[in-house]
């Protein structure tokens, strides 16, 4: 899942970098308000971090430009006012929840994989797909009732399709939620974590659940 | 109780109003007591002179002797006894007749006051008793008649006049404090319809709270009056409104300000909690935790700073005499190392020395917060240029930086409270450096003003009305 920070307070948009690269997420720092709409608006994120006062242009405005121009990306409102009205006004303009400064990381985290997780349309924090079972939260995989330890990007990559099960993913897709913005390799680094995935939880199993369509990518299904 | 009457508006309206109808009725019904007395007594007199005109004009000589005559006219009211009519008339020390009706004809009809005495026409009138202890007016005239002396007396009972003008007093009894009455109710009256609209003015204001000190009052529907006073009420609200808005936007500003090192804070503390971390990790977290708290105690200090300020603690009773140049070479002493860390020259050339009134910890914090400001906002390598100088007014110190500048459109926001040129948070500081300044200047009596081109540089001029120069040590 890559998230997008928009945070102008340096040390606070970099320990949250860190916290949340820590917790599986991949994470893009802006810190202005041009910057951080101009990045939402071109790349792919899962989810975004606004800061309602930034330099240049404020929260509340990137969040009613991401909205006029159908950008239905998850927002998670950061502020130091925390005040009602502004909680009404973002809610108003189509923010998905608010982290009220200071917060508790913890809290943030849950909040944030929350709006995530309603935007892909399951409100659960587990995912089963046959008797694959990812959970969310605590970022453990089991198949067949069987714990299987995986390297966090052969995590984030099986989330991500888990995710979005019965659609075929694109190696580029895989990349831009992957790695973040400035990573700059060649996408057959995701066939190399494919196939260690593919030996974790499917081999020594009944039925292969990651499938390569050709010429398209990769589908996680039931099938 | 009736010292808070008389407190009140109304209270003094009324009690003015009873005191000066009571003293104007008073008066009036004195005055008239007194006239219509007058006017009666007047008239008895007159029904006197006209009676004497009488009795002396039937004086006459008949044989060598001098008689009265009593006409038919008046001779009925002076023969019958105690009738209230009386005439003695007096010939050379004799009494030559008496009226009937002054059944003792040597009744001394003149035994009371005497009320007036004309000696040109040698006439006299007296207040006296009659021969039946009634109150009697009495005239008496001198005169010499063919040769011999006579004193004539002619008396009329005053029982109808006074027990006339005691009804007419009786009357004014009674119409004197219901008069009174009357006009104090009245009053009472008007005074209560005058004040309405104090009351309904007064009412309209103890809805004004903090919460809707932009409402105005319009008290054109209530009294011309009143218009003057609303003005300088609705002045008086929009100055507290204005007061008020500051400090809702200082305590939000604050709150604001406050929280965001605290998140940093508490973000670190998180995360580093979040899973085993080695020594350097911890170490790295620390460091940023010390980092980010000593700004926020500047923040505190500043913002401590600026509340004192705010609440009037400088005065310049604790003002003593303290020399510019040593608190401005104390101030480059102290931030001489941070200007070395980035290899800013600190220049000075400063006047002779010069004394102000003041407080030197105050004007340090002020010197230092402008030179702060124009190390922070320099280049590497750059230079800040202080220097003073005399003119007319006072003395000015000069602050120049080589550093990126202000935009025209800033310079006038740069001392407003946690205001930033530069928007980004990279820049160290509190944001409140030039408030505080500004505001420690000014409650010195002097005044900052600020001159900036974009790339080339900020100067900042500091002028203080001088004590006495230059004093030479």
């Amino acid at each position: 899942m890559k998230i997008l920070v928009v945070e102008d307070e340096k040390h606070l948009a970099e320990i949250l970098k860190k916290g949340l690269e820590e917790k599986g997420f991949t994470v893009d720092l802006s810190y202005d308000g041009e910057e951080g709409l101009y990045m939402a608006e071109t790349y792919p994120y899962d989810a975004i971090l606004l800061d309602i006062i930034l330099p240049e242009i404020d929260g509340l405005t990137i969040l009613k430009r991401l909205r006029q121009k159908g950008i239905n990306l998850p927002v998670v409102m950061l502020t130091a006012k925390g005040e009602i009205e502004d909680k009404i006004s973002g809610l108003d303009l189509g923010a998905d929840d608010y982290v009220a400064k200071p917060f508790e990381f913890s809290e943030l985290l849950a909040r944030l994989k929350a709006v995530i997780r309603r935007s892909k349309s399951r409100a659960a924090p587990l995912i089963k797909i046959n008797d694959l079972e990812i959970d969310t939260n605590s970022r453990t995989v089991k198949r067949s009732g069987r714990e299987i330890r995986l390297s966090a990007t052969e995590y984030r990559i099986l989330e991500y399709l888990a995710f979005n099960s019965g659609r075929v993913i694109s190696r580029t897709e895989l990349i831009e939620h992957i790695y973040d913005t400035e990573f700059d390799l060649d996408s057959n680094i995701i066939d190399v974590y494919i196939n260690y995935l593919r030996n974790k939880i499917d081999k020594g199993f009944d039925g292969q659940l990651i499938q390569t369509v050709r010429g398209s990518g990769y589908l996680i299904s039931d099938g | 109780m009736d010292r808070h009457f008389l407190k009140s508006i109304k209270g003094r309206m009324l009690f003015l109003f009873f005191t000066f109808t009571s003293i104007l009725l008073l008066a009036i019904g004195l005055f008239l007591y007194y006239e219509v007395k007058d006017i009666v007594l007047h008239s008895v007199d007159h029904t006197l002179h006209s009676k004497m005109q009488m009795i002396t004009g039937l004086l006459h000589e008949e044989h060598g002797a001098i008689e009265l005559e009593l006409s038919e006219v008046i001779s009925g009211e002076y023969s019958i006894p105690r009738s209230g009519h009386y005439y003695k008339v007096i010939m050379d020390g004799k009494i030559l007749a008496a009226s009937p009706s002054l059944v003792d004809k040597t009744y001394d009809l003149t035994s009371g006051v005497l009320e007036y005495n004309d000696l040109k026409v040698r006439e006299k009138v007296f207040t006296s008793i009659g021969p039946d202890r009634e109150p009697i007016r009495v005239l008496q005239h001198d005169f010499k008649f063919l040769g011999r002396n006579f004193t004539v007396f002619v008396a009329e009972s005053l029982t109808d006049s006074i027990s006339m003008i005691g009804a007419f007093r009786k009357f004014l009894f009674i119409i004197i404090p219901a008069g009174i009455f009357i006009l104090s109710i009245t009053s009472l009256w008007i005074t209560n319809r005058s004040l309405k609209p104090i009351g309904n003015l007064s009412d309209r204001l103890r809805t004004i709270t903090h919460k809707n000190l932009n409402e105005q009052i319009d008290a054109k529907t209530e009294a011309e009056e009143l218009v003057g006073f609303a003005d300088s009420f609705n002045s008086m609200l929009n100055r507290l409104q204005k007061a008020f808005e500051a400090e809702r936007r200082l305590i939000s500003d604050a709150s604001h300000e406050l929280k965001t090192p605290v998140s940093v804070i508490k973000a670190y503390c998180d995360v580093a909690l979040q899973k085993d971390r080695t020594k350097e990790e911890l170490l790295e977290t620390l460091v940023t935790i010390k980092e980010v708290s000593e700004n926020m105690g500047r923040l505190v200090k500043d913002l401590l700073s600026l509340a004192r300020l705010d609440s009037g603690v400088i005065e310049p009773a604790s003002f003593s005499v303290i020399s510019l140049n040593e608190c401005i070479q104390q101030t480059v002493q102290f931030i001489a190392p941070f200007a070395e860390k980035r290899q800013i020259k600190l220049r000075t050339s400063l006047t002779d020395n010069v004394s102000i009134l003041g407080n030197k910890v105050m004007i340090v914090e002020a010197i230092l917060n402008i030179i702060e400001n124009a190390v922070n906002y320099n280049k590497d390598r750059g230079t800040v240029e202080i220097s003073s100088f005399l003119n007319t007014d006072g003395v000015i110190v000069s602050i120049r930086d080589t550093g990126i500048g202000i935009k025209e459109s800033d310079t006038e926001r740069i001392f407003e409270r946690f205001y930033r040129a530069d928007t980004s948070r990279s820049t160290q500081g509190t944001g409140l450096g030039l408030s505080i300044a500004k505001a420690i200047i000014e409650a010195h009596g002097g005044l900052i003003k600020v001159e900036s081109e974009i790339g080339k540089g900020t100067n900042f001029y500091i002028s203080f009305p001088i004590t006495r120069h230059p004093i030479s040590l």
